[in-house]
Order: C-alpha cells, then structure tokens, then sequence
C-alpha cells in the first residue's frame, strides 16, 4: 500500500497543516485526508504543488509499504 | 423542467406517489366496510387485495423516500441502493402474490372469466420486471455511489 509521508515533511520543513493547505491550493479538510491516509488517488497538479512548497521530490512524500 | 429540487420533476412525482400512498391506505381500510353495505359478495380470489395491497404500498413508501433524495440534491448514496434493493425484493413478494393468485383462480376454483386470470399472471409477470429493473437500477447506483466517493477522496 501507498503511505503518504506528508506529516515527516510537514515537520522537517517547519509548517503547518493550515499554512500548506493554503499554499497547495487545497482545503485543510482534505490535506487531513492525505495525511491520515484516507486518500484514494492523489492528482499530478496537488503532488506537483507540495513537491514545490515542500521542496521535495514525490519519493519524500510517497512511500510502498507491502500489505500485511 | 428540472429533476430534482423543490420545484423539480422529482417532487411532482412524490406528491403524486404520496395521494396514491394514503389514497391507498384509505380504500384498504373503507374496502370491507363499502363492500358489506352494498351487500357485493366478492370472488374468493379477490382477496389478495389485502396482501398485495399492503406489498404495494410498501413498494410506494420505498418509492416516496427515494424521491426525497431527489428534492435534497443527493441521488447516489447508501441510503437509496438499500431503498433499492428492498423495493426490489417487495416487487418479488408481490409478483409471488400474483401468481399465487392466478394459480389459485387457475387451479383451485377455476375461475372462468379469462381477463381476470390474465390479468393476475400480468400482474405477476410485470411485477417480476420492476424487481429485476428495480435490482440493475440498485447495482447501477452503487457504481455511481462508489465513483463518487472515489472522486471526493481524489486530492
């Protein structure tokens, strides 16, 4: 399965949840999504925006777990 | 003219549905009483009105909820793929009364009046195809629903 590593980046680069949303273009409702792993797909332009404000590549905020 | 909202398609129809909901309840009710003051024997067969009456306004109620969704804006979700499916399996009940019915108008006491025993397997027939249109229109919903909440958890 995909795990959204968004809170570890959130926290390296000092920011918060709010302030991201707001950067990104994106409510806080659905960054919570993200980063609780509610999420069913991520779009280009949304993994696109927190790479740039992040200043990050997708690999940082994505990762492969195998299910259990 | 729009479907859904307040002045919608959709609301025309559950008024409609409502009339025949309560119009309905009141003819079961008044039936018994009509009938033994104007001193009307009734065929034997035509008491499946009672069980058939009651299966019917049962489908009519699931019918009336269903249009509720359609006056808040909000068709495919959870609640409408169960209203759905139990409509669909009241439409099976009510198509297994018909047949009853005309096996026992058939059969038992060989009713003679072909319209009738016609119209009984009619019933039963159509009764079978509201359920399996009732059954695809649910699956087809749950698709719809299940698109939906992907879409909505698409960031």
């Amino acid at each position: 399965m995909i795990i959204v590593n968004l809170d570890v980046m959130m926290a390296k680069r000092k920011i918060s949840s709010f302030e991201l949303a707001e950067k990104v273009g994106i409510t806080p409702a659905n960054l919570s999504i993200l980063k609780t792993n509610k999420g069913k797909a991520i779009r280009f332009s949304t993994l696109e925006k927190l790479c740039e404000v992040l200043n990050c590549k997708p690999g940082d905020i994505l990762d492969y777990e195998e299910e259990v | 003219m729009e479907l859904s909202g307040k002045k919608g398609i959709g609301n025309i129809l559950k008024i409609f549905l409502q009339i025949c909901f309560y119009g309905g309840i009141i003819v079961l009710i008044a039936l018994p009483f009509v009938f033994s003051a104007l001193g009307i024997t009734l065929h034997s067969s035509m008491y499946v009105i009672y069980p058939n009456g009651i299966v019917m306004l049962a489908i009519g109620y699931k019918f009336i909820q269903l249009f509720n969704s359609l006056k808040n804006n909000d068709s495919f979700c959870e609640d409408n793929i169960k209203i759905q499916k139990s409509a669909a399996k009241l439409s099976i009940v009510e198509s297994v009364l018909w047949l009853l019915d005309f096996l026992y108008s058939v059969f038992l006491v060989k009713y003679e009046d072909i319209i009738v025993v016609l119209g009984l397997a009619f019933f039963s027939i159509l009764f079978f195809g509201v359920a399996i249109a009732l059954y695809i229109l649910s699956e087809l919903f749950k698709q719809a629903y299940e698109y939906k909440k992907e879409n909505e958890l698409t960031i």
